[in-house]
Formats: structure tokens, C-alpha cells, sequence
């Protein structure tokens, strides 16, 4: 091996000009992929990062069957027959919390929490309204289905401890002509209004929200009868990433078949992105890759025409086919390695002080870009590019007559 | 000829080249002894060089036998043919002789990779052979460093490094002056003698009679003895 080595680095040595271009365009190569790998692999996971809890959340109720439904039932021989608990403008059932711990349980899903929905009827007018009971302090699982801080359009959000407090939705307060400050009043007790929402399109939407326990109250004011504690109608879930959805819904289902599940399915979309950028950043390297690799035969193919007669020798003198083949993969390797330690080096030295300087302005974050563990794949990979650069050229000229490779000048 | 080292009869050899046959040789018959020394003499373009390599092994005959050391060199595996020029042969051309990246000792060594020497042994009989030639301080001189002369010694030393019995040399003086050539030839003679190797010399030039066993002329693809 070590003849050959030698052997090898003569002929490397002996075309200077033409090793060092090949050196350098496999160090180019390698240094671009690596570049490239690296801040795909950082976009990537940050977009992932985005992409993963995008539409990721659902809420479930059960529909209330008006032939069993006590707490409907109660309604319906009241005085005050167009309210009830409602889930998505349909009348539902209530649901124990267990439910709700059963659920959060799931190696799927993030995190649940019990919501409590109901529709009044305004005595003085008639008008409909929901009031949606919430845990103020869930924000997780609140944020994305319910409502969030980030919603306040004036005013300020509710906090675990505020009481006698809500949150009106922008539309409801433009009807009711009701801004902050002002006094609201639900099942004949006051509330004072602390903020201004708009929450857009979410599955637990209403129109006026305050804390669980208080929205708890209210509805025991109309439904004396039913006993409330420890039941919801409405369960909010947040799942851990967009691309185990589907199967959380289906877990979900499994548990409570009775259960109906509303999602918006913009997980769809966001799990297709993500596997779409990983298809890409996956491509993108792979094509370089090859495009390396041809470009590196190319030139190993152009050694190998202007040294087919020195191959011809050798093959006089009795040397096999195979080690021929040996000598001109080590050669291609050889340049492989030197390429990519140069890359390497060069890339983990300055690339990100260089990268920093242009990226960061871009909001790519350089800086948690991993480079040894690059640096370290960089060197295996671009052995097993240079034996397969080299292979086609050693096999061409391995097996050409030695007649036909001597009467090359 | 029974114990001949090399034979070959009636070997034709054609080309095909943009559809048109080229016949370059035509029912070439001779016989090479042990201890022989084979001039084939003609002008450049009679196909000295391909009968050569047909001789060699290098290349195959349209049609006509080769053997070598009793063997027909159709019958043998390509892997049997290249171990037997490995062992057996040896091979000095014209020009572009060495490899220009390996110095003079690893141009003469590479003749002894496949054998079982160490690579100590290797190098000391390496080291022997170029200072029979004279060339014992240029080991590690690249071709490019030495003169043609010197070039076409250490091919010689290549050549007969591993005791070959058979030695082809393919215009071996054709790029030298006449003193040099004399030189070359005095040196490669010598060894031959020295050694028992059989030896066939391709030229297009002149050599003294008494240096060979048997002359021939190739003309028009056919060989006549001188």
C-alpha cells in the first residue's frame, strides 16, 4: 500500500498545476456544500420550528342528542329556551375533566385544557351572545384556540387573578358600542370590561371571554339544576407537531368515538412545507454532490488521456488491471481528502466570521450552524466522492490493450 | 526448435480503421533460442513495433501463432499472460520509456513489485543493477534530470532487473546519437550475454552484424532473413 501511496503522490506532485485545480475544486465543492448544508439544516430546522406548531391544535366536544341531553333538557322547559351550552354554534354536551387529563396523556398531544361555552340571551333585547370560560394562565393551548395577549387590540389581557373582568371580541364591543372601561352586564351581574380582543378565526371563538371558574358561575345561574363542577364542554387541545396530527385526531377519536373534532387544516399545508424543505435541502446536496463527483472524473478522465501511455508501461511491465484501477482511485481519493481537509479547515477557520458578517443581516442564524459534526462527515464523504470519481477513468483505462495504450504519445 | 523461448508462425495482423483494412503484417514466421539475440530491421511504418507487441503478448494476431517458453499465448488467461510478462519479459521502447513523475530507482523497481523481494531488497538490487550501468549516484533523479543516454539505461536496467528470459527492445537506440547508441547497446548486449536473456531488437537503423544471431528484414509486412 505504501508503494502505492507514493506512487500515487508522484503523479500528483508531477502535475502540480493540474492537482492543485482539482484540490481546489473539490474544496470549493465541499466547502459549498457544507455552507449550503448548514444553512439549509438552520433554515430548515427553523422553519421546521414554525412549521411544526402551524395549525396544530383542535378543539373536541360532543354534540348534545336533544333526547338525553339533561342540561338541554332543563333549558328547553325554561323560560330562556334559545340559550345553552354551545361548541361551534351547536348545542353540546358536557364532558368530565378526566376527559381533559385522559387526553393531555396522549404521546401526541401537547397539552389540553377544559373551555366552557355558553350562549345567553340578552333580556332587554333579545340578542344572542357566548360567553366562553377560559384558564387564563394556559397559554399554550389557550393562545392557539381560544384567545392570547397577542390579541388585545386595546385594553389588556385577562391574568389568573383578575375578577369581575373580561375580554370583549372587537365585533361584539363595535354592537354593543363597549370600550375599555366599561361595564357589561352577563345573567344580570356586572362585569368590567379590561380589554378589546380580535382573535380571528379560532375554534373556541366567543364573544365575550372571563376566567373559567367565573364563566363557571354564571352558567350555574342558568342550569341550577346540573351539577357543573368538573365538566366542560369544550376541550382545547394543542398537538406537538404539525406532521403527528392526523394521528393525534385519530387517537383522540379512538378514546371518545362520540366526540366531534374541529381543526383548521392548515397543519396540512405546514407538514407538507416541511417535508417539501427537507426534500429540498436533501436534493439540493445530493445534486452538488453528484455534480462534483462528474466534474471530478472529467478531470480525472483528462489525467488519464494525457498518461495513458505511462499506463501502458506499467501494464508491460505486468501490472494487473486491479492495480492499475488501485493506483488511479487512490490518486482521485487522494485529491478528495486534500480538497475536502482544505475545505474544512477553511470553512470551520473563517467561514463564520465571513458567514456572519453577510448572513445575519438576513436573519439566518449562523452562529447555531453545527461545523465540526459537517467538518468531520466532510472528510468520509469525500473519500467515497473521490473512489467513485475515479472509478469509471481506473475501469476505462484498466481495460484497454497495452498495444493500444503504447501507441498513445 | 523444440526449446525455443519464443516462436511465431504464419501471424498475420490486420487493422480495421474507418471502414478500411490495413494488412500491416502478412505470414511472419520466426523462432527465438535461448541465449539469442533477434535483430528485425525495416523502415519506420512496417509494423516493427506491432510484431513486437505481438510478440510480447501486448496485443493479439489477426490470425498466426505465438508462443512463448513452449506456451501459446491464445491459450493463456489474460491474468496468466500478464503474470508471464511479468516474470519472464522484459521491455525497453523507443521514447516516453519511463514513468516522468518516478525517480530512476522507482522506475527500475516497479519491474520488482511483483515479486517476493522485500522492499530493502528490492531497493539494493535496484541500487546494483544502475551501478552496473553507471547510473548509481542518479537513483533518485527523475527523468526529466537525466540525459536521453541515461534514460534509455535505466529502461535497460528495468528491462533485465528481474532476470527476464526474454528481453524485447523497441528501437531502443532511436533518439540518441551514434556514440551514445553504441553505448546503450553495448551495455544492453552485454547484460543479455551476461544474463542468458533472450533478446528481439526492433530498429529502423543499422546494427553491427556480429551482435545478433539472426537478422531480419521486414518489408511490405513479411520478414526475410538478412
Amino acid at each position: 500500500m505504501s508503494m502505492i501511496l507514493q506512487y500515487a503522490w508522484c503523479e500528483l506532485r508531477r502535475r502540480k498545476a493540474r492537482t492543485l485545480t482539482t484540490v481546489l475544486g473539490y474544496g470549493l465543492a465541499v466547502s459549498s456544500m457544507m455552507v449550503l448544508v448548514g444553512i439549509l439544516q438552520v433554515s430548515g430546522r427553523n422553519g421546521a420550528g414554525i412549521l411544526d406548531h402551524t395549525g396544530t391544535h383542535f378543539v373536541t366536544f360532543s354534540p348534545a342528542d336533544m333526547a338525553s341531553c339533561g342540561p338541554c333538557l332543563a333549558i328547553a322547559n325554561s323560560q330562556i329556551q334559545s340559550e345553552g351550552l354551545v361548541a361551534l354554534g351547536t348545542r353540546a354536551n358536557l364532558i368530565p375533566h378526566a376527559f381533559v387529563e385522559r387526553i393531555k396523556g396522549l404521546p401526541t398531544v401537547a397539552d389540553a385544557a377544559p373551555c366552557l361555552q355558553y350562549r345567553f340571551r340578552d333580556p332587554n333585547d333579545g340578542h344572542l351572545y357566548t360567553v366562553g370560560g377560559f384558564d387564563p394562565d394556559n397559554a399554550t393551548v389557550v393562545g392557539t384556540t381560544c384567545c392570547a395577549a397577542t390579541d388585545v387590540i386595546d385594553g389588556r389581557f385577562l391574568g389568573g387573578s383578575d375578577q369581575g373582568r373580561v375580554l370583549v371580541e372587537q365585533a361584539y364591543a363595535q354592537l354593543r358600542r363597549l370600550k375599555v372601561g366599561d361595564t357589561v352586564q352577563i345573567a344580570g351581574q356586572l362585569f368590567s370590561v379590561l380589554g378589546i380582543i380580535n382573535t380571528g378565526i379560532r375554534p373556541a371563538r366567543a364573544d365575550i371571554y372571563l376566567p373559567y371558574q367565573e364563566a363557571e358561575h354564571l352558567v350555574a345561574t342558568r342550569l341550577p339544576n346540573v351539577a357543573l363542577a368538573g365538566y366542560a364542554n369544550l376541550i382545547l387541545v394543542e398537538v406537538k407537531d404539525s406532521s403527528v396530527q392526523d394521528q393525534a385526531i385519530r387517537e383522540v377519536k379512538s378514546l371518545y368515538p362520540d366526540l366531534v373534532i374541529s381543526s383548521y387544516a392548515c397543519y396540512r399545508p405546514a407538514a407538507q412545507a416541511k417535508a417539501i424543505n427537507t426534500a429540498a435541502i436533501t436534493l439540493l446536496t445530493v445534486a452538488i454532490g453528484i455534480f462534483t463527483i462528474l466534474l471530478a472524473m472529467v478531470s480525472q478522465l483528462a489525467v488519464l488521456v494525457e498518461r495513458r501511455r505511462d499506463l501502458g508501461i506499467l501494464k508491460t511491465l505486468g501490472f494487473s488491471k486491479g492495480r492499475i484501477m488501485e493506483q488511479i482511485i487512490l490518486e482521485s481519493a487522494l485529491q478528495a481528502v486534500l480538497g475536502a481537509t482544505a475545505a474544512s479547515l477553511f470553512v470551520a477557520c473563517l467561514m463564520p466570521s465571513v458567514l456572519l458578517r453577510w448572513l445575519v443581516p438576513m436573519s439566518i442564524p449562523v452562529s447555531s450552524i453545527r461545523w465540526p459534526p459537517l467538518c468531520l462527515l466532510a472528510i468520509p464523504l469525500s473519500i467515497v466522492g473521490g473512489l467513485l470519481a475515479g472509478l469509471f477513468p481506473a475501469f476505462w483505462v484498466s481495460r484497454q490493450r497495452p498495444s493500444r495504450l503504447l501507441r498513445c504519445f | 526448435m523444440t526449446d525455443a523461448v519464443l516462436s511465431c508462425s504464419h501471424v498475420t495482423k490486420r487493422f480495421v480503421s474507418r471502414g478500411k483494412t490495413t494488412e500491416v503484417l502478412r505470414d511472419v514466421s520466426l523462432v527465438v533460442g535461448p541465449d539469442q539475440i533477434v535483430v528485425i530491421r525495416g523502415r519506420s511504418g512496417t509494423g516493427k513495433s506491432t510484431l513486437l507487441q505481438i510478440l510480447a503478448g501486448l496485443d493479439r494476431p489477426t490470425t498466426g501463432r505465438v508462443e512463448i517458453a513452449g506456451r501459446s499465448i491464445e491459450e493463456l488467461t489474460a491474468r496468466e499472460l500478464i503474470a508471464m510478462r511479468r516474470q519472464t519479459m522484459g521491455f525497453i521502447f523507443q521514447n516516453l520509456n519511463l514513468i516522468p513523475a518516478w525517480t530512476a530507482g522507482q522506475n527500475v523497481e516497479a519491474a520488482l513489485l511483483y515479486t517476493r523481494l522485500t522492499r530493502s531488497q528490492r531497493r539494493q538490487r535496484v541500487q546494483n543493477m544502475l551501478e552496473r550501468l553507471g547510473l548509481g549516484d542518479r537513483i533518485d533523479y527523475l527523468p526529466s534530470e537525466l540525459s536521453a543516454g541515461q534514460q534509455q539505461r535505466v529502461a535497460v536496467a528495468r528491462a533485465l532487473i528481474h532476470a527476464p528470459v526474454l528481453v524485447f527492445a523497441d528501437e531502443p537506440t532511436g533518439d540518441v546519437d551514434a556514440e551514445t547508441a553504441t553505448s546503450i547497446m553495448d551495455c544492453l548486449v552485454g547484460l543479455v550475454r551476461a544474463n542468458g536473456t533472450a533478446l528481439v531488437i526492433c530498429t529502423h537503423g543499422e546494427l553491427p552484424r556480429e551482435v545478433a544471431n539472426q537478422h531480419y528484414i521486414l518489408h511490405d509486412g513479411t520478414t526475410t532473413p538478412a
